[in-house]
């Protein structure tokens, strides 16, 4: 019990984050008898092996102190490219290619905006046009389809109840990734270079190394699950997917990482993802129409926004409480031994 | 469209982070990208060349100003 208190006051964004999904989700299964069926756990965690990956992207990028634009693209391209070259060369050949493109792509981006020293947001709403005309030229500006339906079938089938190929794929991920931020010291320094980057560079981290892992790993996320619905659905167009990147955005942010960089982790990331699509199916299956989706969304960015800067204010003033007791402590301290103090007469 | 106009904004040279920058940028990049768009249109180009040609000169242009600016930097 101590130990659970003693997370949440290290981690609250965190716990409220976890607070915020159990919410959710017993509201639906409380009020719709069907939510809470292991049928629509499995469509959440196929809904999760794609927006899952964005938002794993996104906060990786965010944790940095910078945001990838171009992920929409980049997953298009991966998308294109895998649903093009199944037929002829088969899925597995298709997809690693699909993958160390858009993977390269990223590390490209990765050490320009190292080297150039631009924010990252500069250079990529740059890359999100490029990509998007290389996805055309691959596409040859036509929606490309698979001719063979195996592979769509594969990925959607059903294992150990909840999950599917893709997802199982995704959770792997997020625990490799997790486990890469957290116990190496390339992730440290993507944290560092986040939360304090001129601070970092003085210490000595060179901004090119954490830059390109950050990117690279952005854009094997975004390939793999631009490649993930390619290949769910059979076909691939080059203008598609656009709304991945504000979707994932919002995940993150409700995953509790911070806008200026530095928080937030791997966990947060999936349960962000987790209550946003607890929230898109269950109003779907209390029949909302789209655009209160949309709106009820916002509320609950709004909400966690509210959170935490609630908390950063109550940090903020605590510690000055502590600060202003320290040195009346101290000061009593020095009253008392004046007092104690007699001159001789 | 969002996109199209922070792009605008981009070639214009001006700075993402603040403080440096001005309007007359801003329209000149405007104005440089949409020639160059309506210019590919009257040549017969597809959409594909096109939106790729606007991606390279918005790289390419954000290239040149990062490299130009730190260039000043470093001499003072």
């Amino acid at each position: 019990m101590k130990n659970i208190k003693h997370w949440i006051v290290k981690n609250p964004d965190l716990a409220f984050a976890v607070l915020l999904a159990i919410c959710v989700y017993s509201y639906f299964a409380l009020t719709n008898e069907f939510f809470a069926t292991h049928r629509t756990g499995y469509a959440i965690m196929e809904r999760f092996a794609v927006l899952g990956l964005v938002g794993l992207a996104l906060t990786l990028c965010i944790i940095a102190g910078e945001i990838d634009l171009s992920i929409g693209s980049n997953a298009a391209l991966a998308a294109v490219i895998v649903v093009r070259f199944t037929d002829s060369l088969g899925a597995v050949t298709a997809l690693v290619i699909a993958i160390l493109i858009s993977t390269l792509v990223g590390a490209i981006q990765g050490y320009f905006i190292a080297y150039l020293r631009v924010r990252a947001i500069v250079l990529t709403v740059g890359t999100l046009m490029l990509l998007r005309g290389v996805a055309l030229f691959a596409a040859q500006e036509k929606t490309v389809m698979l001719t063979d339906f195996r592979v769509p079938d594969f990925i959607s089938t059903k294992m150990f109840v909840y999950f599917s190929p893709a997802s199982l794929l995704v959770i792997a991920m997020f625990i490799v990734v997790g486990l890469f931020m957290t116990f190496t010291r390339y992730g440290r320094e993507i944290y560092a270079i986040g939360g304090a980057r001129k601070e970092a560079v003085a210490a000595g981290i060179d901004l090119k190394r954490p830059m390109i892992i950050v990117f690279a790993i952005s854009g094997l996320c975004a390939g793999l699950g631009g490649c993930i619905i390619g290949l769910r659905s059979g076909t691939a167009q080059a203008l598609g997917l656009q709304y991945l990147l504000l979707a994932g955005t919002v995940a993150a942010f409700i995953g509790g990482v911070s806008i200026l960089g530095g928080k937030g982790g791997v966990v947060g990331a999936a349960i962000g993802t987790l209550t946003v699509n607890f929230l898109n199916t269950g109003l779907v299956f209390n029949v909302t129409p789209a655009f209160m989706i949309q709106l009820y969304l916002g509320i609950l960015l709004m909400v966690v926004i509210m959170f935490q800067t609630g908390s950063r204010l109550f940090e903020g003033h605590e510690r000055r409480k502590q600060l202003l007791s320290d040195v009346d402590i101290r000061r009593l301290d020095l009253l008392v031994r004046k007092n104690a103090f007699k001159p001789p007469p | 469209m969002t996109i199209m106009v922070i792009a605008t904004v981009m070639v214009g040279g001006n700075s993402i982070m603040g403080g440096y920058g001005s309007t007359i940028r801003s329209s000149l990049g405007a104005v440089f990208i949409s020639s160059v768009d309506n210019m590919m249109v009257l040549h017969g180009f597809n959409s594909g060349p096109r939106v790729l040609a606007v991606g390279l000169m918005i790289v390419f242009s954000i290239m040149v100003f990062a490299l130009v600016r730190r260039g000043s930097r470093s001499q003072e």
